[in-house]
């Protein structure tokens, strides 16, 4: 029995992962049983074998297939669209450090709220049409037309298909959303995407569904978000670098972020 | 040309200087997908590699080097990819289990394998997580994240690999 113990650890002490109070025993152990310290023995080049393995070379030049798949015309949109997410997010941390830098008062004028608007519109925008042209999505409804992704378009996300529970997403989502508004550098633009995701699919998914009438409303903000980062990105082609053009794209990401959030709250309360 | 340069090319849109990357890097990760796949996977999975690779790069921030970047993407696409191909199952082949009709002698002379031949016997999990272990010099609580397991299980199942491997290498151990 006391052989068994120490045999089903001889990988832990091995690799140092047992106590300090272990350590002794398990010495004792050794110098006693020869079975334990033969097998130790047997397990040490094993280990040193697998550190010493050499890299294996593809039988055939992988090469001109990924240069292919490189060129296809969907993925070519789909690093521009996450090349422009990236910039995006670029955006929301530099606005979050001039929001705190002005206490939180950003007046906008007229004609710049009249003009701004950016990234992730055009982000959603090209996400809806990289979902629509690749995987399965929820569809399209002829009051706005907003596609929400069923799935993240094989964007490394972790997200899992089919419905979440909201609560789930909700709980596990704050503290990185927090990180969005705060300016944190914490998050990037794929972890950002995977949020907004991650609520749609909650959202577009939950068991039972929200109303109708309310899923209507619901999809018609969306758009109304969408539009104003469409403007915004406008906008922004104008003035390049507009703090406050920057701090409302910043805004407007967490705007559709928390509305997602709080629709999701709706389904789990459904 | 230097890693940083391509690196930086590449996000731009160079495919040049990102096939220079891909020549550096493929056998490492050619290697990776072949131990924890197997070799009729291994050309796809590494294609998928470097098309994500592609995707991604300009989220490379140049925290750690580009190698650790890509080879860390690389074991989290391959195992995301294995975990979702639910159709495939465990592998029936375990040490134990010697071919019928011949003396335990005369299989330890014909079962002594090399390392690479002796991984493969390995059930999909336990050869997994020994590859991440063992061979990449991941932690068990980074593999634990990336294969979605607990802390328990990638110990267990890494001490069933070695055990395993160690049979095979050395027939006559109990």
């Amino acid at each position: 029995m006391a052989k068994d113990r120490f045999r089903d650890r001889l990988s832990d002490f091995l690799d140092g992962e047992v106590g300090d109070g272990e350590i002794d025993r398990f010495e004792r152990h050794l110098e006693e049983c020869e079975g334990c310290a033969q097998t130790l023995a047997e397990l040490r080049v094993v280990v040193r074998q697998a550190r010493t393995t050499v890299t294996h070379e593809p039988a055939t030049d992988l090469w001109p297939g990924i240069a292919a798949r490189l060129a296809a015309p969907g993925l070519v949109a789909e690093r521009q669209v996450r090349a422009r997410l990236a910039a995006g997010l670029s955006w929301v941390r530099r606005a979050g450090r001039i929001r705190r830098a002005v206490g939180g008062r950003i007046a906008l004028s007229v004609p710049q709220l009249a003009a701004a608007a950016v990234v992730l519109a055009s982000l959603s925008a090209g996400l809806a049409w990289m979902v629509g042209t690749s995987r399965s999505s929820v569809g399209e409804l002829a009051d706005g037309g907003y596609t929400a992704p069923n799935s993240v378009l094989g964007f490394e996300t972790g997200i899992a298909s089919g419905a979440d529970p909201a609560a789930k997403w909700t709980s596990a989502a704050s503290p990185a959303l927090q990180s969005v508004w705060s300016g944190g550098d914490n998050i990037d633009a794929d972890e950002y995407l995977a949020l907004v995701a991650r609520f749609e699919n909650a959202l577009f998914n939950a068991e039972p569904p929200l109303p109708p009438e309310t899923m209507a409303r619901i999809r018609r903000a969306l758009v109304t978000i969408d539009r104003a980062i469409i403007d915004a990105e406008q906008a922004l082609r104008q003035a390049p670098d507009d703090p406050y053009i920057e701090a409302h794209i910043a805004s407007t990401l967490q705007r559709k972020a928390e509305f997602l959030q709080q629709a999701v709250f709706l389904t789990a309360g459904n | 040309m230097g890693v940083e340069t391509d690196v930086r090319l590449a996000a731009a849109g160079d495919t040049t200087a990102f096939e220079r990357l891909y020549r550096a890097h493929v056998p490492r990760v050619y290697g990776l997908a072949c131990r924890m796949a197997g070799h009729d996977r291994a050309d796809e999975l590494t294609q998928d590699v470097f098309v994500r690779t592609w995707q991604k790069l300009r989220t490379f921030r140049g925290e750690a080097t580009f190698s650790s970047w890509l080879y860390r993407l690389a074991a989290n696409l391959i195992c995301s990819q294995l975990r979702a191909d639910g159709t495939r199952r465990e592998r029936e082949t375990t040490i134990g289990v010697m071919p019928a009709g011949r003396s335990v002698e005369q299989q330890s002379a014909e079962t002594r394998l090399d390392l690479e031949a002796a991984m493969q016997r390995l059930p999909d999990r336990a050869r997994q997580i020994f590859v991440l272990h063992d061979v990449e010099g991941y932690k068990h609580r980074e593999i634990a994240k990336i294969m979605e397991i607990t802390l328990g299980t990638s110990k267990s199942q890494l001490h069933r690999a070695r055990m395993m491997l160690r049979r095979y290498m050395a027939p006559d151990a109990t």
